[in-house]
């Protein structure tokens, strides 16, 4: 009965307004942290850290690659959470983080595979090689695709979000046997090229770049993230008024 | 500019597009949130003003 | 109205609406006749290539008619019917999945080793070739049920049932294909073949709970 007199944070977010509230708070210093962060992330991976001895300057690509292929697997990580708040608890709020972060994600994977195409063509001398990383995140980007997709397909929000939330789960259970079944695939398929993205050895001066790039676009997806539930809240209003308008019409 | 992608080694044109093409892709999911929070906050504040007056 | 009833009206109205296997069995003749004229007749070409022709012929035929899976059941409200008389609905979409598969699946790999002989693939594949189809193809049409499942409310889900669907059956491709592969080359293929019964077991433990949570959450 106690919980009852105090809701927790949690519920309490369930309530547009109070997470209109909070919203404020968290924009303005996301927004600064995102700039800081892709600024001084960008400083160490152009003038702060060497050259690989094996890849040569190349090597800079991978501080925009590695992280956004954490981002994406991260920000399916986090739409799954969302579709267990959906499914079990029925927490609204969840609903819309879902729908707000699908395009997000499906952003973070495309920048993985284009810059990982782009880092392909000189090491690897193709745009495009069957590599089992680089086929993974392909995969991935598809899912992300049919998620968006039903998002688009079902028209009463709710239910939407529901079906998504389902598919999401069925992703999250794939999503290793997916990996492995690539990863096995690729090491029976073995192909002459001895070099490997993101390879075992990877010096210390270059993670501070790689962590401090990553902490760019996790600010960044949050600050989008943020806009665009709000967007949906704004929406799901406007849809609301014009039912009421419409009953107000009705003779 | 060319003379700082030329600084980047044989590939540097490589690396200017691959974070060129990341700059694009993170420029249109920014410019596509904000642009659709800008309308949805205008179509709202239409639909409140007509039902006010 | 018993399992077995259930599966004997799936049977007889998949024969009836054009959809029984004599017709599935047809659409793979077309569509490996197909294939030579795309490829041009070299034999040892197609050959190399006939295990991956035949696993993807698998994937359209459980593709086709998926969207029609539940719809009817839906719209008669066979589905509601068993919601509220508490009769377990896994069990009827398990039921309704063995019913597709018996119509597309089964008679695929059946036929697998005769369509294997005219497209020039190694005798020694030929048994392994069936027993791949035989086993990945449930998991196919379970994934399948999942996808129909999500899309049973749309009128027109079927282009979007094979986007959901494809991406998740490439580790049954991968196994099968591979499994047919390790044959022809006179390689042991124990391990696709555990890796195969791993993920049909799978998914037959979680598609049609998977499906069932769909389309109850799909009503209230």
């Amino acid at each position: 009965m106690e919980q009852m007199s105090r809701p927790s944070l949690w519920l309490r977010l369930a309530n547009p307004a109070a997470f209109n509230t909070l919203a404020r708070w968290l924009l303005g210093p996301l927004v600064v942290l995102t700039i800081a962060a892709f600024g001084y992330g960008l400083y160490l991976a152009f003038a702060a850290s060497p050259a690989d001895y094996q890849q040569g300057e190349t090597v800079r690509i991978m501080y925009i690659h590695v992280p956004a292929a954490w981002l994406s697997l991260f920000v399916y990580a986090g739409m799954a959470v969302s579709a267990l708040g959906t499914l079990v608890f029925r927490h609204p709020m969840a609903d819309v983080a879902q729908k707000a972060a699908a395009p997000i994600g499906a952003g973070f994977t495309l920048i993985c595979l284009v810059t990982g195409s782009i880092w392909g063509k000189p090491m690897w001398g193709t745009w495009w090689e069957w590599d089992a990383r680089l086929t993974s995140v392909l995969i991935l980007f598809l899912l992300y695709l049919g998620i968006i997709a039903l998002w688009r397909a079902i028209e009463e929000p709710a239910r939407a979000a529901r079906a998504v939330a389902i598919l999401t789960l069925v992703g999250v259970v794939n999503l290793p046997i997916i990996k492995f079944s690539v990863d096995w695939w690729y090491t029976l398929h073995q192909p002459a090229s001895v070099f490997r993205m993101g390879g075992p050895t990877i010096h210390p001066t270059m993670l501070a770049p790689l962590f401090v790039m990553a902490l760019g676009y996790l600010a960044l997806y949050l600050v989008l993230l943020i806009v665009r539930m709000k967007t949906e809240l704004l929406e799901r209003r406007i849809e609301r008024l014009q039912i009421l308008a419409a009953d107000g019409e009705r003779p | 500019m060319n003379a700082l992608i030329a600084s980047l080694g044989p590939h540097g044109g490589y690396i200017a597009a691959a974070f060129g093409a990341t700059g694009l892709i993170l420029g249109f999911l920014i410019a596509m949130s904000l642009l659709a929070h800008r309308d949805a906050a205008r179509r709202l504040a239409a639909l409140e003003a007509r039902r006010k007056p | 109205m018993s399992f077995a009833a259930i599966l004997r009206r799936e049977l007889i109205l998949a024969r009836r609406t054009g959809a029984g296997a004599e017709l599935g069995l047809v659409f793979f003749l077309i569509l490996i006749s197909v294939v030579p004229f795309a490829l041009g007749p070299d034999q040892r070409l197609i050959g190399r290539i006939a295990p991956a022709i035949l696993w993807i012929a698998a994937l359209l035929s459980t593709l086709l008619g998926l969207d029609r899976l539940l719809q009817a059941d839906e719209d008669d409200g066979i589905v509601d019917h068993f919601l509220l008389s508490g009769t377990p609905l896994v069990a009827l979409l398990a039921v309704k999945a063995l019913a597709h598969w018996l119509v597309t699946g089964l008679p695929l790999a059946l036929a697998a080793p005769l369509l294997g002989v005219m497209l020039a693939i190694e005798p020694a594949a030929m048994l392994p070739l069936a027993l791949s189809l035989l086993i990945g193809t449930p998991a196919l049409t379970l994934i399948g049920l999942v996808g129909a499942a999500l899309t049973v409310s749309l009128r027109r889900g079927g282009l979007l049932l094979s986007i959901l669907v494809l991406p998740l059956s490439i580790p049954t491709l991968i196994f099968g294909v591979t499994l047919v592969k390790e044959a022809a080359e006179g390689r042991p293929f124990t391990t696709p073949l555990m890796l195969l019964c791993a993920v049909s077991l799978m998914m037959l433990a979680v598609a049609p709970a998977g499906a069932a949570a769909a389309l109850k959450f799909a009503r209230n």
